[in-house]
């Protein structure tokens, strides 16, 4: 047995566990987002405390609309980049686990990882400008004074996501390129079955 | 394809079956089937040659070109 056919076998064989965990992840995801939604919506009950960025949103800041309304358009925001993302890597292992590790869905799916971590990326610069500037209009009701300080105004996480993501891209691009060439040779090894 | 390819017409006059002629060419009964049928891309000149020795024939024998202008107008009749 060749070196390439023992390597497909190990990635194959790993590709389960990582749709296995994947799986796991996604239904642990969607199950603590039904949970934030439950605290955020039924905050007093069950005395919980939301905290995006440097803001810190306890029970009794829950109990305004403008504050729940804004907790929960950002707990959606994060479902809508983290699920698919949770979900893409699960369809990426499920390839994997069936031996296509060079396919077209496979490309598809890391160029769209690399855009969700870049969305991210946004997402980690523009919450604690757009929260501040939600709250300026609506008022700061009970939201903990301590933790609203400039820093938390300008806070600014790094180029990390924005150069993971590029790197994704990067890594679908050259995917591509060798699924073209492979494509290729595939045709000229049929074309050569045609010689006689 | 504007080839034509004549083999199973010196089979015929050879009186020879498909599967002997390969064995005897040294080409597997379903590349001979390919080239018959016109689906080949192309032909080695070794192939060529045991071909023409077997069927005791001349390559012109075995292929024919016809233009794409006369084998509409044959169509057409």
């Amino acid at each position: 047995m060749d070196v390439t056919t023992n390597q497909v076998e190990r990635v194959m064989r790993a590709s389960v566990w990582g749709r296995r965990i994947a799986t796991f992840v996604i239904a642990l995801m969607v199950a603590g987002l039904i949970w934030a939604v439950l605290v955020v919506v039924a905050a007093p009950q069950l005395g919980g405390r939301v905290k995006i960025g440097e803001y810190v949103f306890t029970a009794a800041a829950l109990q305004s609309w403008a504050v729940k309304s804004w907790v929960l358009l950002f707990i959606a925001l994060v479902a809508a980049l983290g699920l698919p993302f949770a979900y893409l890597l699960r369809s990426i292992f499920a390839n994997l686990a069936r031996g296509e590790i060079f396919c077209h869905p496979n490309v598809r799916h890391i160029r769209s990882l690399g855009l969700l971590i870049i969305a991210g990326g946004a997402l980690q610069i523009l919450a604690p400008i757009a929260t501040t500037a939600y709250f300026m209009v609506v008022g700061y009701g009970n939201i903990s004074q301590r933790e609203i300080t400039q820093d938390a105004v300008y806070s600014f996480n790094g180029i990390e996501p924005f150069a993971y993501g590029a790197l994704m891209i990067l890594l679908s691009w050259i995917m591509a390129v060798g699924l073209g060439v492979r494509e290729d040779a595939e045709n000229l090894r049929h074309e050569a079955e045609l010689v006689i | 394809m504007a080839i034509v390819v004549n083999v199973d017409v010196m089979l015929a006059r050879r009186k020879m079956r498909l599967n002997e002629l390969a064995e005897r060419v040294g080409i597997t009964p379903q590349n001979l089937s390919v080239l018959k049928t016109g689906k080949a891309r192309a032909i080695r000149f070794s192939t060529l040659e045991k071909l023409c020795e077997v069927l005791e024939c001349q390559p012109g024998d075995l292929f024919a070109f016809e233009s794409a202008a006369v084998s509409g107008k044959d169509a057409a009749a």
